[in-house]
């Protein structure tokens, strides 16, 4: 059966875009103007995901996220946002922290969004993970452990490490390949982890990643695979 | 066309041109039209909130219209609306809004005509 995405964009040529975007892939758009129709919407609606602008008037994407996780039919809904925003960095742990899988950057990169969509709709599995900050504990700190980065591509990267990371969670990591390719900050989320003979393999993907960090992997990746070609 | 690559990033429109599908309705099209109907009305709202000082206003009009521009490879307009952002948001020093609104606008004729221009040649 076809996979309903509801589209919450007050934005007319971001809704069309999109809307193509979708309909190219096999999914049925549906379209909300603004917070307050979405959530009408989806009172008679059953939605397999959402995809949220992040400024919009009277509600922004922040605030309908956190209603959407707080209503029972909709606490598990996966939901993208996505935002023209000039403060990436900061916008992408605000989305995540209302309860956001996943963030895109405008102008919308078609095969950014395709890949994250396809990605979240085929792991639409419980992770399992208890929540302590709703069992009322927060503890925090920090661990230090070397990393190994075995992969690169646009949409993230594999690593090695000795630990388990967790699962969703965004690590603060410091790769001097990012600085010499001249990607200054950048946020990865975990989206796998598995043991491995030698210790830990994980999946981290690019969350808000601007087109010209991406262009910066391209045209590193295109280089080394050239240099492979070459001997 | 040297004179269209001039105001617009052919790279971007290429990359819209790879999501029609036969049959369906030009889209590039369809944006060209969206896009110049929110500038002609977002260009007047940008000198009445100039003139009222409506800052939380123009930050959110210069946000959408940004968006608009860089979608279709208006580079340049992307980057006036940008500053007007966040000049708007108090995150850059003020120079004037009402230059830049000038200069916006400028640019923004120069962006629709290179885009007539594209829409006319399909």
């Amino acid at each position: 059966m076809k996979k309903h995405i509801l589209v919450v964009d007050d934005n007319a040529m971001d809704v069309k875009k999109v809307c193509v975007i979708l309909e190219n892939e096999g999914l049925i758009p549906v379209v909300a103007k603004d917070g307050a129709t979405a959530l009408e919407m989806i009172q008679s609606h059953r939605f397999d995901m959402a995809v949220i602008d992040l400024q919009m008037p009277t509600m922004n994407g922040f605030k309908l996220t956190e209603k959407l996780r707080a209503h029972e039919e909709t606490k598990m809904l996966p939901i993208i946002v996505m935002s023209g925003t000039y403060k990436a960095e900061q916008d992408v742990k605000a989305a995540l922290l209302a309860g956001a899988n996943d963030f895109v950057l405008k102008p919308i990169d078609s095969l950014m969004l395709t890949s994250k969509i396809s990605r979240i709709l085929t792991n639409q599995v419980d992770w399992g993970e208890l929540s302590l900050s709703e069992s009322g504990i927060s503890p925090s700190g920090t661990v230090q452990v070397k990393i190994e980065v075995v992969s690169l591509s646009e949409m993230g990267i594999r690593i090695l490490s000795t630990v388990p990371l967790g699962v969703k969670s965004v690590p603060q990591l410091s790769i001097p390949l990012f600085e010499e390719i001249e990607i200054p900050s950048t946020n990865l989320q975990v989206l796998e982890c598995t043991k491995v003979p030698l210790g830990y393999e994980s999946y981290l993907t690019f969350i808000g990643m601007p087109e010209q960090h991406l262009k910066n992997i391209r045209l590193f990746c295109r280089k080394l695979a050239a240099q492979r070609k070459n001997g | 066309m040297d004179k269209v690559n001039a105001v617009i990033d052919l790279n971007c429109i290429e990359d819209l041109r790879k999501l029609q599908r036969p049959g369906r309705p030009d889209f590039v099209a369809e944006l060209i039209e969206l896009f110049i109907e929110s500038f002609d009305t977002g260009l007047l709202k940008i000198q009445t909130f100039v003139a009222e000082k409506d800052l939380r206003s123009l930050s959110a009009l210069t946000h959408s219209l940004k968006s608009n521009a860089a979608s279709l490879g208006a580079l340049s307009l992307a980057e006036l609306l940008l500053r007007m952002e966040k000049m708007a948001n108090g995150d850059l020093a003020t120079e004037s809004f009402d230059i830049l609104a000038d200069q916006i606008k400028s640019e923004y004729h120069k962006a629709k005509n290179a885009l007539e221009t594209l829409k006319a040649k399909v």
